[in-house]
């Protein structure tokens, strides 16, 4: 106890000092009596300066510290959350129509005492704003509508969400789309080369060289406007992202020496490309699936505001956002959830993204 | 380097030449033919066919749908306005989308490199703060979020501009639709310059630059600007293709008398012509793009310039 | 011999830099004296922080670089002849710029391949500087340019002036690299690994290259290395260092000859050579500390086969060895337990110094 308190003590004296005239320092320095024993001289000397940190447990310390990217994540877990059970939460289904219930404010029990989302909305007549609250004045004081009523009378809450599980629905088939086709073509235009890849990278140019506008919108013409319609036109497109970034890493990865190594060992070339390179481009494949999920939803919001989306009574965000644009200036509450929740959606996807790709992907040049 | 120019012209014919085909075959296999009438009779409908070749065989009906392409007749329209030339209906609403939509590129590649360069410059303090979150907003959210939060609030609510088109005040009525537009290519453009800068600030010949005592103004245009800014050519082209998406979209809502808005209709009426016809007009202005950026790419910078010859 | 001009003094030198995983205290005291005419090489580990030393000097540290303490004092003849001295730790970085860089210190760097600007014909680049700094004219810069590409050994220089770098092979761009750096008739050449990204042999003729502009310019010269093989060609005087301290100095004789340091003992053992017995190669086991920690007595104490009970509490002073033979180990204390080099080493320089004999 004692003597580590004494070694402290030297430490903190002669550490920062400089050294410039030796006999001063030396004078300065309290020896011990095994101060010039031999430490380890009949030891094996074995590093143990670094303990090396494994990457996903680094990449996992690197993510937590990117806040937008934790919120972003935490906010996609609640919009799953509440699609599940936000649909269930009313006595109103996504089809249920009331006409006499039809553009009604959004009205929340409880929060309506507190004087916001109470039912009443402002309108402009003839240039005079006024404050009207519809539930008041049709007597319909038992009814809540949370989100409020669209212009046929149904329920805005129940159709944001079911409208979300359907961006969601998306989201699924753009990260599969990307799994299954993009990664597929990519790894394997890269790592057979020579002709086949030069087929294969003619075949991506072609397809690339159309705006993928004009590809979905020409495919919904030829199939008719639906959920399954989508589907087709995101496998047709989403592809084409993942499978250059798919074929880079394995054009970057297959002359690595690991590969080589597993080859002079006779794996085939199915053993190699699954369980030699997969596992070393994982980071950019996710990073590329999770930013291919908020082009995907976005494909279909856009598809129904041109009129293109799934068929009426279904909600989804995108046609949502169409049908309450139409009188947006009258009843704003319209069109403002299903937009809120979708800019949401797309946002923290984005930002998990961003997040993600800095994490597994760092290029710190610090030094 | 020529022959690298006439190769990419080669390949940009010929994918022209397939979306024609693809084009002409959905035409053939579309629902319904112009003649659908029922009150022309068998041999009304076959004199017709005749008359518009519709009785040849399929290659020559290609052969001769090129030709009219070529040419500018993309044929009639079914639906929005009866038997009136497609060429017609485009000759007044193709300024109006190129002009908003011009302005948007113009408006959004300027902006968007000024918050890049400062961002990067100034890498660290509020100002990249600031491009950040613009970059963040506008890559993650569709134009017409922008679009639709601008109409409401400088159109409607404080009338600073026309909520819709209006072509006596052309200028004003485009504020607010090339501001929507250009969203996205700000967000994208001030990315891209922020990244490939600070990656040049960080090189080592900004170092040897700096190390022959080059500082200033100097320092950043020459070394650094010059070099960073070459790639941004090459996101303008898919910005263009992003400017025509939300073009759809943001014509619909200021109800701008443009191509975009034009499309809408004629997807919602089901005028396949119109809608296969403006879809051409896309593909052909994408391809010319990506052609002239990657000639322009080649004759900027000299590696490309001079590996070819 | 002549009095020696001492053009360079770094006293005391500390520097850490700031990163997200903590401070890294890269620099940690260093001293350092380079004279008029000779040469001096910084040997170590990479990440021992050699560049740093030489960045500092240049005032090109990265931006979360901080000094912490210590003094770089700089020797030049000005325009109007006279003397100056002047610490460049305590200059603005505009006056660095205008008065120090490329001016009076130049600076080689590693990668020839990215250390140009891709974008400026070669003779531009070489003569930016000379039109920055003294306002030459164009055509004087240009036929200087010129010039100075025929001493880099440059054939063809009034075509090569017209090419970019991209159009250079790798030896090339390092002659135009050292070109740049001559421009503007420094006083203090620093070279950062200039030969590692090159092949063998034209590592020997960018070397050969610097030596002869030292003997026709009387330039000053730092070498920064890991190679001990490249000292021996190039250097006067050699300053080991590890961990962000120089653990020895010496002349070139000194060091190689009568090594004193264990890790300059490991460093001469390490050298790959065809004449030794044992066949395997010898390496330094464990790796350097990790400098985020502060470093508490002999950093070289862990991996240090005759690293004594002091080394982990004292770090040791320069020891004296001779007037200009110093190194930092408890090993030469006076209580110390005498110990040899090892015996490979000892025959190795008895080999070495057979060579150097013939």
């Amino acid at each position: 106890m004692l003597r580590k308190k004494k070694v402290q003590m030297t430490e903190t004296a002669s550490a920062p000092v400089p050294v410039t005239d030796v006999e001063e320092y030396l004078k300065g320095i309290r020896f011990q009596e095994d101060d010039f024993e031999f430490q380890h001289m009949d030891e094996d000397l074995i590093d143990t300066n670094f303990a090396s940190q494994s990457f996903w447990k680094d990449a996992y310390m690197r993510f937590k510290k990117n806040k937008g990217a934790v919120i972003s994540f935490f906010c996609i877990l609640l919009i799953i959350l509440l699609a599940i059970v936000g649909p269930n939460m009313t006595p109103y289904t996504y089809a249920t129509q009331d006409i006499k219930n039809q553009n009604l404010a959004p009205r929340v029990p409880g929060l309506e005492k507190l004087g916001i989302l109470d039912g009443s909305e402002t309108v402009k007549a003839s240039g005079v704003a006024k404050k009207i609250n519809k539930y008041i004045s049709n007597k319909k004081t038992d009814v809540y509508y949370w989100f409020g009523s669209d212009s046929l009378g149904r329920d805005i809450w129940t159709r944001t969400w079911t409208g979300t599980r359907i961006s969601l629905y998306i989201a699924v088939v753009a990260v599969l789309v990307d799994m299954l086709f993009g990664l597929s073509y990519g790894l394997i235009s890269g790592y057979f080369g020579g002709k086949v890849d030069m087929v294969m990278q003619r075949i991506v140019e072609i397809v690339n060289s159309i705006p993928t506008l004009v590809v979905v919108t020409l495919m919904m013409l030829v199939l008719s406007p639906g959920l399954t319609s989508i589907t087709v036109a995101l496998i047709v497109t989403g592809w084409i992202g993942m499978s250059r970034i798919a074929r880079a890493e394995m054009l970057k990865l297959k002359e690595r020496e690991f590969v080589l190594a597993s080859r002079t060992l006779g794996a085939g070339s199915f053993r190699i490309i699954f369980s030699e390179i997969f596992p070393n481009i994982f980071g950019p494949v996710i990073t590329q699936t999770m930013f291919s999920i908020p082009h995907a939803i976005f494909t279909e919001a856009f598809l129904a505001f041109i009129g293109l989306g799934v068929p009426s009574p279904l909600a989804s965000l995108g046609t949502m956002i169409s049908d309450g644009y139409k009188n947006f200036t009258t009843h704003p509450y319209q069109i403002v959830f299903p937009l809120v929740v979708m800019s949401l959606l797309m946002l923290s996807f984005t930002l998990l993204a961003d997040g993600l790709r800095e994490a597994l992907d760092p290029k710190m040049k610090e030094m | 380097m020529k022959k690298y120019i006439a190769k990419r012209m080669f390949v940009s014919i010929v994918t022209i030449l397939i979306i024609l085909l693809l084009l002409f075959c959905m035409l053939q296999f579309m629902p319904g033919s112009p003649f659908n009438d029922e009150k022309l009779s068998e041999a009304q409908v076959q004199v017709l066919n005749q008359k518009y070749g519709l009785d040849q065989p399929i290659v020559v009906q290609f052969v001769n749908y090129v030709k009219n392409v070529v040419k500018g007749d993309f044929g009639v329209s079914y639906s929005i306005s009866k038997n009136t030339d497609i060429s017609k209906l485009l000759n007044t609403r193709l300024p109006v989308s190129f002009r908003i939509g011009g302005q948007a590129v113009v408006f959004g590649a300027i902006i968007g490199i000024m918050l890049g360069i400062a961002a990067a410059l100034k890498s660290g303090t509020w100002i990249d703060s600031i491009c950040t979150i613009v970059s963040v907003l506008g890559v993650s959210l569709p134009s017409y979020v922008f679009a639709l939060a601008m109409a409401y609030f400088l159109g409607y609510r404080a009338n600073i501009f026309p909520l819709l088109y209006n072509s006596a005040e052309a200028f004003a009525s485009s504020v607010m639709p090339t501001i929507a537009l250009a969203m996205f290519s700000i967000a994208t453009v001030a990315r891209f310059t922020r990244t490939e800068l600070l990656e040049v600030l960080d090189s080592d010949y900004m170092l040897l630059a700096e190390s022959k005592g080059i500082t200033g103004r100097t320092l950043i245009v020459r070394h650094a600007l010059r070099n960073a800014l070459i790639p941004i050519i090459t996101v303008l082209a898919p910005l263009v293709v992003d400017l025509m998406i939300g073009s759809l979209v943001i014509e619909k809502i200021f109800s701008i008398p443009g191509i975009g808005s034009l499309m809408v209709t004629a997807i919602q009426s089901n005028d396949y012509n119109v809608t296969i016809t403006i879809a051409f007009i896309y593909s052909v202005m994408y391809i010319v793009l990506m052609l002239a950026v990657d000639i322009l790419y080649g004759v900027i910078d000299p590696r490309i310039r001079l590996a070819k010859e | 011999m002549a009095e020696r001009e001492k053009i360079l003094e770094v006293r005391d030198l500390s520097i850490s830099f700031k990163t997200t995983a903590g401070n890294v205290n890269a620099i940690r005291g260093v001293n350092l004296d380079l004279y008029r005419g000779e040469t001096v090489a910084i040997v170590g580990e990479s990440g021992s922080g050699k560049s740093v030393t030489a960045k500092a000097a240049m005032g090109i540290l990265a931006k979360n670089g901080q000094v912490n303490s210590g003094s770089i004092k700089f020797t030049y003849t000005r325009e109007d002849g006279e003397k100056v001295s002047c610490d460049i730790l305590k200059m603005q970085k505009k006056e660095i710029r205008e008065h120090i860089n490329g001016k009076r210190i130049a600076m080689v760097f590693q990668d020839p391949m990215t250390s140009l600007n891709p974008l400026m014909t070669i003779g531009k680049q070489i003569m930016e500087g000379m039109i920055w700094h003294y306002k030459t004219p164009k055509e004087e810069a240009y036929k200087k340019a010129v010039k100075l590409l025929e001493l880099v050994g440059i054939t063809d220089a009034e075509k090569r002036m017209k090419n970019y770098p991209h159009q250079l092979s790798g030896g090339m761009r390092q002659r135009v690299v050292i070109a740049i750096a001559l421009a503007c008739n420094p006083e203090l050449l620093i070279c950062d690994e200039p030969t590692t990204a090159l092949d063998v042999t034209i590592q020997a003729k960018i070397l050969e290259l610097i030596r002869n502009i030292q003997k026709k310019t009387g330039i000053s010269v730092i070498y920064i290395t890991h190679d001990l093989g490249v000292v021996a060609k190039v250097a006067d005087y050699v300053n080991v260092m590890y961990a962000g301290k120089i653990v020895e100095k010496g002349s070139i004789d000194e060091i190689f000859y009568d090594p004193k340091h264990p890790y300059t003992w490991g460093l001469l053992s390490a050298m790959p050579d065809l004449n030794t017995a044992d066949s395997r190669l010898f390496t330094i086991p464990g790796s350097p500390p990790n400098l985020q920690k502060p470093v508490c007595g002999d950093a070289f104490a862990p991996r240090n086969k005759y690293a004594l009970k002091i080394d982990s509490r004292v770090e040791p002073p320069m020891f004296k060895i001779s007037d200009s033979h110093f190194a930092a180990t408890w090993l030469l204390h006076p209580l110390a337990p005498k110990v040899e080099m090892p015996e490979e080493l000892k025959k190795r320089i008895i080999r070495m110094k057979e060579e150097a004999a013939v």
